[in-house]
């Protein structure tokens, strides 16, 4: 599938913001399923430094700042990428999660190593609840590690709530584990947490979801949302993602823009700004087949 | 003299182990290198050590060297805890520990220059990924960056236990931001002091050195020796901030805190006063992960916004490096052997406590066997052992359902737990309690790198455990210090940092920059500073009436302490009778909660100075410190006693004078004096102006005897007496307070004071040249020069227009002078973070 994806994220700020500094993940990745034919960002004002990267992790990342008053930034990102997914593998030609561990334990090969960061807690998924007694009913022993990640997934969806009024950006694991509800960054953490809570390699992807419209309505421009799931470390297939918000399979419906080992990694946009007072943020996300 | 004279109690065994004796040998003789000291020690009677100790204690709190404790109550600085028996090491020990100690550090810089280079140890099997990428302090973004100048790794510490058999062992070591070097300097200072000719006859190696090398090394990798080093600091609020003081101003550094720093185009700047000034070297306190709110942890607010990315410019010699918090984790001590072996082709000399790392079959074997005589903690949690939130744990100790847990996650995450053997801790001689004893030590040792090769500081932080439990180490539980003495077999090199070894200085009349943020709290500082005075000569006014005049001490209160009135249920307008006033004055002077109290006020000074403590004297600070003491503060409660509280309040008065007397004596005139003169000069014509309109602005009968009482509260009777004896009136009364300029306690002596000030304040930025603040001072000057008596005696309706119409000019006049000065010269934007969720 090809697509044209657009993400707009524009600040208002109540009083001039007299310097700032971003950290944006807006362009998107290549993967082994996916090629990105353009991917571009543009701003309303012109940075006084801007620098385009590769972070540890792969993804393309700008770092920018301004140092003049400003009330307005609106940052704009523009991509056309090609998503083809194999099909759908059987999860239980995947490795059991004992045999996971033990590959995770003396890594074979640079894949593996690079996986093993995927087991630890990061910042914004470090728990204090059992989230372990919940992780477990889906990993009886010798269970492929796949086949215990789809379950995990589809009983997150059953047991958690989606609903955007109840977290933000910040919200613990903990919190949501406790009220068993939030949006998709929510939902992938929980899945990234009780992953870990096992020692089992999981992580965060941050990307783009094709909303399918009614049939036959047109397609509301910006309607499609800034989306993300998670990921599992399934040798021999690599990392398979699964969309907990959704309870799928990720298919060619997903576009992917970053990785990390949460949110925080590849937040689309971070900033520290000095004065502005108070903000608004609008973000605009369409996903068009092109 | 016998060997036998010090009687050096045997201390219970640990654990069945006998720990090792630092001042006797097996044999049971003072070891050859104790000697000397220990014949000093038996030739001091026990009084003559104890006027010793108590005057080290003294000097030590006189000077301010506290470590903050944090508790969930908020936090309290505590004085600093030092024994004046210094630890002694031979040379021949020394020889050994120094040669360990630069091989470790040379270590430790190799090893971070391959995590976050090529990372051939993770690819080559030496390391376990798991302890790099793993590891919270990893910092990803800085992955592929070699630091400005090379080194990693600036300054770093290891922490050294005796085990029983006379061996040394690593039990921590730091290569991020190792603290304790300005305690240990402090602890030089004072016990070489005490014991000066001991000091002087045996030899013991000095510091100064090492501490030039340091600061040389660092400054040399900067691009131009013209621009600013500073060291960087948490704030007021860390527990070793007095030792961060006391290293900038040793090392001849500015102290900042990250507010004060600006990254612009890959560059850091300080901001000061008159602009942005170019920093070419950190020294940095502030761990790394708090370093840059953008690329670490966003929630800091400690850090500078883009630093990670000046640092990935080149544009700054952070000393030490971002970053090192990855190598200080305990499970990293498990592979350290294999990493010497693999960098450096040796075996180390001295290796860590033995630790074993559960993330394999065999470590969680071993750790299952092991657990009853071991010590289980996170892998990552480099915090001392059995400090605040330490994660470690006795494995004794353990409940069933603890152990369970542990065994569960020994199971499926046993990659972050670690265990490590802790053998018992050698024993020194310590004083407490009128004799002599032995408690178990550590001593922290320092190495700095140089272009030359690493240098060892020939001494060290002695920590003395608080008792002789295991978990009693840590400084935040109560243990207490020592100096240590590193004996040289040659003559010592006397060279100290104060002497320049003999290069010439250039002469210079100006001091080091002004950061905003400093001169800010200076301001502050100096309007603190005399509102106390203000408040504190109200409060005698009214108290050394009570009992003669009561009527006039509840009419001053009721007109004078209104803005402290908030202390009772009632308002202080309403204090019907003595009894009432009584209750009210016991909280106002006493209570340490409510927030307008003296106290607090007190605390305030207080705070106002700590947070400048690298720019006003000791003697200054040896005078607000001064100001907070109270002996045996009354209840808050209890019965107010008007003699106590008189002789608290005089006291108070003699200090306040003798801190205005320092600043005015001994400050040079450079911006330090200037904004705290300039915030004394506000708040005392905002408060004369004040006094005056609570007063005669609103007269009543009573009017002679208040105007006898605010000469007094205004320290201006005699004046008034000699010039115009004991008749008091309105206009001659008005003329002394407000009007003239040469009464230093008068409104006009303060706004011709400000004046002057206002133009020595540079004007270079476009808030700074609208001149605001000296538009402000001259209106306020024109209507005092204006003001015209006959108009200001008029009275109608028991008011005094004229007078509460210049007083109101001048009132609201500061106020806004002090807010046009903030906006000029102290802008602080507030920061804050954006977000862009997005679902």
């Amino acid at each position: 599938m090809d697509y044209f994806v657009r993400h707009r994220t524009t600040y208002r700020y109540v009083q001039d913001v007299t310097q700032s500094w971003h950290l944006a993940h807006l362009r998107l990745r290549d993967t082994q399923h996916q090629s990105v034919t353009s991917s571009e960002v543009t701003m309303n004002l012109e940075p006084a430094n801007l620098a385009s990267r590769t972070d540890y992790f792969g993804n393309p990342v700008e770092w920018f700042a301004f140092d003049e008053p400003h009330t307005l930034l609106d940052i704009l990102a523009e991509s056309r990428v090609t998503v083809n997914r194999p099909p759908q593998r059987a999860s239980r030609e995947s490795l059991t999660h004992e045999e996971v561990r033990a590959r995770l334990e003396n890594p074979p090969d640079a894949e593996a190593r690079d996986a093993v960061q995927y087991i630890f807690d990061s910042p914004m998924t470090g728990f204090e609840s059992d989230i372990a007694s919940y992780a477990i009913e889906s990993f009886p022993p010798r269970r492929p590690i796949l086949a215990g990640a789809a379950e995990l997934m589809t009983r997150i969806h059953r047991d958690f709530r989606y609903d955007t009024t109840v977290t933000d950006a910040t919200t613990p694991v903990d919190q949501v584990f406790e009220i068993r509800a939030g949006v998709c960054q929510d939902l992938a953490h929980v899945a990234i947490a009780a992953m870990r809570s096992l020692g089992l390699p999981a992580r965060y992807v941050s990307g783009y979801l094709l909303t399918q419209p009614p049939p036959g309505k047109t397609r509301l421009l910006g309607a499609d949302a800034s989306h993300a799931w998670f990921s599992v470390w399934a040798p021999p297939f690599g990392w398979v993602d699964l969309d907990p918000t959704n309870d799928l399979i990720v298919g060619d419906a997903h576009v992917t823009s970053s990785w990390g080992r949460d949110y925080g990694d590849v937040a689309p946009v971070a900033g520290i700004i000095l004065g502005g007072h108070d903000h608004v943020v609008d973000v605009g996300v369409d996903v068009i087949p092109a | 003299m016998s060997n036998t004279e010090l009687a050096v109690p045997v201390m219970p065994h640990h654990a069945g182990a006998s720990r090792f004796d630092e001042l006797r040998g097996p044999d049971g003789m003072v070891r050859t290198h104790w000697r000397a000291f220990a014949r000093t020690l038996t030739q001091l009677s026990p009084e003559e050590y104890e006027r010793r100790q108590a005057a080290a204690r003294a000097t030590v709190q006189d000077n301010g060297v506290t470590y903050n404790v944090y508790d969930d109550r908020g936090g309290e600085a505590r004085p600093w805890e030092l024994d004046i028996v210094p630890f002694i090491l031979s040379s021949a020990d020394w020889k050994h520990i120094e040669a360990a100690v630069i091989q470790r550090a040379t270590l430790t810089d190799l090893l971070l220059r391959d995590l976050y280079g090529p990372q051939k140890l993770l690819s080559g099997n030496v390391l376990p990924a798991h302890l790099v990428i793993g590891h919270p302090q990893f910092l990803r973004p800085l992955c592929g960056v070699a630091p400005a100048g090379g080194a990693h790794v600036h300054l770093y510490s290891a922490d050294l236990a005796r085990s029983p058999d006379g061996s040394w062992r690593v039990m921590a070591s730091r290569a991020d931001a190792p603290g304790g070097l300005g305690y240990a300097l402090e602890n030089r200072l004072v016990v070489s002091q005490t014991f000066p000719e001991n000091f002087a006859d045996m030899r013991v190696a000095r510091l100064a050195a090492f501490f030039n090398a340091y600061r040389e090394s660092v400054l040399g990798l900067g691009q131009s020796r013209r621009d600013r080093a500073v060291l960087m600091t948490p704030g007021p609020y860390n527990e070793s901030y007095f030792e961060h003081v006391y290293l900038a101003h040793y090392l001849g550094l500015t102290l900042v805190q990250g507010d004060d720093l600006a990254v612009r185009g890959g560059e850091v700047f300080l901001k000061t006063l008159t602009g942005l000034e170019r920093v070419s070297a950190i020294f940095r306190r502030v761990d790394s992960d708090f370093c840059d709110p953008l690329e670490f942890r966003g929630d800091s607010a400690l850090g500078v916004p883009g630093l990670a990315e000046a640092v990935r410019a080149g544009g700054v010699v952070m000393a030490n490096a971002l970053g090192g918090g990855v190598v200080e984790s305990p499970a990293m001590d498990a592979y350290l052997p294999a990493v010497c072996r693999a960098l450096l082709g040796e075996e180390l000399k001295i290796p860590d406590i033995a630790t074993i790392w559960c993330g394999t079959e065999w470590g969680r074997k071993e750790a299952m066997a092991r657990m009853n005589s071991s010590i289980l903690r996170h892998a990552f949690d480099a915090r001392p052992l059995f400090s605040r939130k330490s994660s470690a744990r006795l494995g004794a100790d353990l409940t069933a359902d603890e152990r369970a847990r542990i065994e569960s996650q020994l199971k499926h995450r046993g990659e972050t737990l670690v265990m490590q053997e802790i053998s018992p801790l050698g024993l020194a001689p310590v004083f407490e309690e009128g004799h002599f004893g032995a408690r178990p030590v550590s001593l922290r040792v320092f190495a700095a790198w140089t272009p030359q090769g690493w240098t060892v500081m020939p001494g060290g932080l002695t920590r003395v455990a608080a008792d002789d439990s295991i978990r009693a180490l840590s400084m935040q539980s109560g243990a207490s210090s020592k100096d240590a003495w590193v004996l040289s077999a040659t003559p010592v090199d006397t060279f100290s940092l104060l002497t320049n070894g003999g290069k010439t200085l250039e002469i210079k009349r100006q001091g080091e920059s002004a950061p905003s943020r400093a001169m800010d709290n200076l301001f502050w500082l100096g309007r603190y500073a005399e509102r106390t005075e203000n408040f504190v000569r109200i409060l005698r006014a009214v108290v050394s009436r009570m009992s003669d005049e009561p009527a006039a001490a509840l009419d001053v209160a009721r007109r004078l302490l209104v803005p402290y009135s908030h202390a009772s249920d009632s308002p202080i307008e309403d204090i019907a009778d003595e009894h009432d006033l009584a209750r009210e004055l016991q909280i106002q002077i006493y209570s340490t909660r409510h927030s307008r109290s003296l106290q607090q006020l007190l605390s305030r000074v207080e705070q106002a100075a700590w947070s400048v403590r690298d720019r006003i004297s000791l003697d200054t600070w040896r005078t607000i410190h001064a100001l907070t003491l109270i002996d045996a503060p009354p209840e808050e409660d209890g019965e107010f006693e008007p003699g106590v509280a008189r002789f608290y309040l005089d006291g108070l008065v003699r200090r306040s004078a003798a801190l205005a007397g320092l600043a005015a004596e001994n400050m040079t005139r450079g911006p330090n004096w200037l904004f705290l003169e300039l915030g004394r000069r506000c708040e005392r014509a905002h408060h004369l102006a004040w006094l005056v309109r609570q007063t005669v602005g609103q007269p009543d009968a009573r009017e002679t005897e208040q105007m006898r009482i605010l000469l007094e509260i205004a320290d201006s009777a005699m004046t008034y007496r000699s010039r115009y004896l004991n008749v008091f009136q309105l206009v001659p009364f008005i003329d002394l307070l407000l009007l003239d300029e040469h009464n230093p306690r008068s409104c006009a002596f303060q706004l011709a004071a400000i004046d002057a000030h206002l133009r020595e304040l540079p004007r270079i930025t476009l808030a700074q040249r609208s001149d605001v603040p000296r538009t402000l001072v001259h209106e306020m000057r024109a209507a005092i020069a204006n003001a015209n008596p006959a108009r200001l005696a008029f009275c109608e309706h028991g008011m005094r227009p004229g007078v509460l119409e210049l007083a109101d000019t001048v009132t609201s006049g500061t106020t806004l002078l002090s807010d046009a000065l903030a906006g000029a010269y102290f802008q602080h934007a507030s920061r804050s973070r954006t977000g862009a969720a997005g679902y």
